[in-house]
């Protein structure tokens, strides 16, 4: 579709448009009436022309006709014609047609016979019945016209009495075209004249039609023979009869091309007038879009030029409140500092002008707490000066306020050698006492520093305050942006997200270490060990996996994930007959979640044998009212709990004491080195006697060697665990184990009862 | 229907002709020929009596007579002798309605209807003969009918009848 943009094109168009179409309506209008008009001025013309000339046939005949009947009586006339002499009654006849000045004369008896004939007359034999009819009537018949050879004549027949009835006498006169031409002249417009038989499949008489370029009227004109009708036929051609209007619609088509034109060039001429300044006002509006200050002159005194003051006055308004957004937008609006987008644009700038410049990131320590005991409105005034003292070093450049306690500054240095020296001296003058409100602060400050080559702004402020919270995590006063360690965050990150689905597609499982009576040597339980085979990645190990998924919360449901799994691995145990305690290692994260502990237990109540909640030492340590409340639900679901890593911690005795755990388990660390020191083996012996005397068991766990396990079980330790005694295994190859070792057992318990029995 | 004329020719016997008469008149009076219909045998002569204070001029162009008797007034009868049977049919020149017809008639035994259209034949002989019927207004070929007859000695009575034509006009009635 053609779509129309310009004014004037429209404005064209719709006139031009209006001006044709009521144009052409009038034309097409004037062109009916006046086709209308001439149609019927000719077809009156023609029914009249036809009525007088059909007069002239009906009264050349009737003349002919009273001629030759008043001749007929001639008395010599009739002498001669009733002479049985051929030559004297055709020499009769042919004096006769030159007197009446007709083309034929014949001389027929009452009967029809011929008996004389002289020039050309219609054929007597279709006469001679229509003469026999009326041969004795007193009737007159009228003359008419009859067709011979494709010529027309008039014809009529006068019967001559002496006195009764002794014959006719035919006349025939030609139609001539000379004939015709002369009636023609009678008529007011040039017709055209013939005379027809009038055939059955004919038109109508006595009725105007208008053929592709005629006009056409048939008129019946009398025939002297009844059964064969004549009609005179006008014709008159329709160009003709148009050729006086042509000229008043070539007219009219005329003047609406000019008009047309006219109008076209005088509506483009006025929308030019209109569009030119709407297209200024419509580029002014493009420049105040894009933010520029834009005025638009018009000069045109009419609505105009009020739309173009009215809209000068919006462009500087608009312009005005534009600067004070934008002023706005670059201040801290609490203290009324520069901000994160002006910090922005200023390296934006500084970018353009040197490649090689530092970001800092200045964080206030413990802000909000500072913050917190001098008001806010204090703290503002802090900020403020803060901002004032890093502003006055000599090679900052632009300093504002990112976030609460953060400050960004750019320094412009000569030399990146000077940045260290430029940084220390920087926080030695921000370290300085503060006075505010007669208050006096002391600040620690801690830099995140940035040394940008080519960095985007945004990028290079980022950067920085990464650094300031690898400062943080360092603990350090300062740190220079690691990209490496930054890395690292987001390839943990992306583990975490794959964990979820590794949990859903089964490639973390639970592996199961067998826990030992070391006494016995019999096993009592097992532990449930998580395991993660990632197809990809290979083997990920938990020490990778389990405090991430701590840091990142994922290790609730990977916990859960471990308990519904374990708990289903004990019930197919206990199936082969091995009734064992199930330990499930708690992360001190999940001690005091309460949401964890609810699912736990709904999980927990489906299980079908003991179960035991290893829980690390650290994690109750650190929330020791949570944990009590806690390890109470665990208990109260007859779950044992279990102290993990015993010895890592500084567990106080007394708190110990309180918790309602039933194992210890010693730190891996004190056992592998059991064998070899003596330190190691005493503190793991008075670990033993202490949980013994506390009323707990005591597991040892990391037994690698045979002397380990010899040593262990003869300091007391009550359960033992490690890849001496058992790696931890799928619970296929448990069910097999456990069935190797009941053989083993059974075994032993039977030797060794036969050697009681034969001591 | 008077002025028809009734003839009979037997056809077995040959009868006497009739003798040819010398006194019949047609007069011209009031413009009209009197009578209208007039029968005489063949060879009769009959005279053409203008009665009128008018001349007339008295002619015919029928085959059995052509004649012509240029003007002529009262007291100067013309006489014009048949010598052909047939019909001659006259007229005046000068007056267009005036038309009277003479049968010359060469059959033996021949008669005019009168008034009331009643004719009788007498002395015919008994046979087979052609009995013919003549009116000039009669429709039929050369005015005429004929009919092949056989008559015993008995009178018989024979109803013709005939369509014929108006009279025309100005012509004497009937």
């Amino acid at each position: 579709m053609l779509k129309i943009s310009r004014i004037s094109t429209k404005l064209g168009l719709v006139y031009a448009g209006l001006f044709a179409a009521m144009m052409i309506t009038i034309s097409v209008i004037t062109y009916a009436v006046v086709t209308n008009r001439a149609m019927s001025i000719v077809s009156d013309e023609i029914v009249a022309s036809s009525q007088v000339f059909s007069h002239l046939f009906v009264d050349r005949g009737e003349d002919i006709r009273s001629d030759t009947e008043l001749q007929v009586r001639d008395f010599g006339f009739r002498s001669a014609i009733t002479s049985d002499d051929l030559p004297t009654i055709n020499s009769a006849l042919e004096t006769l047609r030159q007197r009446l000045q007709v083309d034929g004369l014949a001389w027929v008896d009452p009967d029809g016979l011929q008996l004389g004939g002289v020039g050309t007359y219609m054929p007597l034999s279709e006469l001679s019945e229509q003469m026999a009819e009326t041969a004795y009537e007193d009737v007159q018949p009228a003359p008419g016209v009859v067709f011979m050879n494709g010529q027309s004549m008039l014809s009529g027949y006068v019967p001559v009495r002496a006195p009764n009835l002794i014959g006719f006498v035919v006349f025939s006169d030609l139609i001539t075209s000379a004939d015709i031409a002369e009636i023609v002249e009678l008529s007011p417009i040039p017709l055209q004249v013939r005379i027809e038989p009038l055939s059955a499949d004919a038109g109508l008489t006595g009725l105007v039609e208008r053929t592709e370029a005629d006009m056409l009227y048939r008129h019946e004109v009398p025939s002297l023979l009844r059964d064969k009708p004549a009609v005179l036929v006008l014709t008159y051609p329709l160009n003709i009869a148009f050729a006086p209007y042509r000229v008043l619609l070539f007219t009219l088509v005329f003047i609406s091309i000019i008009g047309t034109l006219l109008i076209t060039a005088a509506s483009w001429w006025i929308a030019q007038r209109l569009a030119r300044p709407v297209a200024a006002l419509a580029a002014a509006a493009d420049k105040v879009r894009q933010g520029s200050e834009a005025q638009v002159s018009l000069q045109t005194g009419d609505e105009l030029q009020d739309l173009a003051t009215a809209f000068n006055h919006m462009s500087s308004e608009v312009r005005q409140r534009e600067i004070e957004i934008k002023r706005r937008a670059r201040l801290d609006l609490e203290t009324m500092l520069p901000n994160r987008l002006a910090f922005e644009e200023a390296l934006q700038n500084a970018a353009e002008v040197s490649e090689q410049f530092v970001v800092l990131a200045i964080g206030i320590e413990r802000f909000s707490e500072i913050r917190g005991a001098i008001g806010f409105d204090a703290s503002s005034d802090l900020l403020v000066e803060v901002y004032h003292r890093i502003q006055t070093h000599p090679q900052v450049k632009a300093v504002a306020l990112i976030t609460a306690g953060v400050f960004g500054a750019h320094l412009n240095l000569a030399q990146s050698g000077d940045v260290k020296q430029a940084v220390q001296t920087l926080r030695e003058s921000l370290n300085k006492t503060f006075s505010i409100r007669e208050i006096t602060i002391d600040i620690i400050t801690t830099m995140g520093v940035n040394p940008v080559a080519n960095g985007a702004p945004a990028i290079a402020l980022k950067q920085a305050m990464i650094a300031l919270d690898q400062a943080y995590s360092a603990k350090t006063w300062q740190a220079v942006y690691d990209d490496q360690k930054y890395l690292q965050t987001s390839t943990n990150l992306s583990l975490m997200g794959d964990l979820l689905q590794a949990m859903e597609a089964q490639h973390v499982y639970v592996e199961y270490q067998p826990k030992f009576d070391l006494r016995s040597g019999e096993v009592i339980g097992v532990e449930a060990l998580v395991r993660w085979h990632d197809p990809v990645r290979g083997k990920i190990y938990p020490d990778a996996f389990i405090p991430l998924a701590e840091e990142t919360g994922h290790i609730e449901n990977l916990t859960l994930y471990v308990l519904a799994h374990s708990i289903q691995a004990q019930k197919q145990i206990l199936r082969h007959g091995f009734d064992l305690i199930l330990s499930i290692n708690v992360s001190g994260r999940l001690v005091g979640n309460t949401g964890f502990s609810e699912k736990a237990m709904s999980y927990v109540q489906d299980a079908a044998g003991k179960l035991c909640f290893e829980i690390t030492e650290t994690a109750v340590m650190e929330n020791p009212d949570a944990a009590m409340a806690a390890l109470d639900v665990f208990t109260e679901a007859e779950i044992e709990i279990s102290i993990d890593d015993y010895g890592s911690g500084l567990s106080s005795l007394a708190y110990l004491k309180q918790l309602p755990a039933s194992e210890l388990k010693i730190d891996k660390a004190f056992v592998l080195q059991i064998d070899q020191s003596k330190r190691d083996a005493m503190l793991v012996q008075s670990t033993v006697n202490l949980a013994h005397s506390l009323g707990m068991k005591v597991t040892a766990e990391g037994i690698e060697t045979a002397t380990a396990q010899s040593l262990l079980a003869s300091m007391g330790c009550d359960i033992g665990q490690g890849y001496h005694l058992a790696r931890p295994m799928p619970i296929e190859r448990l069910i097999g184990f456990l069935k190797t070792q009941r053989q083993a057992h059974n075994q032993l318990s039977q030797d060794s009862a036969t050697v009681n029995h034969a001591s | 229907m008077r002025d028809a004329v009734i003839s009979f020719t037997p056809l077995e016997t040959v009868p006497a002709t009739n003798t040819p008469e010398t006194n019949r008149v047609i007069s011209q009076k009031a413009l009209q020929f009197q009578p209208f219909v007039t029968l005489a045998p063949v060879g009769s002569t009959i005279a053409f009596k203008n009665e009128d204070t008018v001349l007339h001029h008295v002619f015919s162009f029928s085959k059995a007579k052509r004649f012509d008797l240029k003007l002529f007034g009262r007291d100067e009868p013309q006489a014009v002798t048949f010598e052909n049977p047939g019909i001659v049919t006259v007229g005046c020149n000068i007056h267009d309605g005036m038309i009277s017809h003479i049968f010359i008639a060469d059959a033996p035994f021949a008669a005019q209807t009168d008034a009331s259209g009643l004719v009788t034949l007498e002395g015919l002989p008994s046979g087979v003969g052609e009995l013919m019927i003549w009116h000039p207004l009669l429709k039929q070929r050369g005015n005429r009918m004929v009919e092949t007859l056989t008559l015993d000695a008995e009178m018989q009575t024979y109803e013709l009848s005939g369509k014929f034509r108006k009279g025309m006009k100005r012509s004497t009635d009937y």
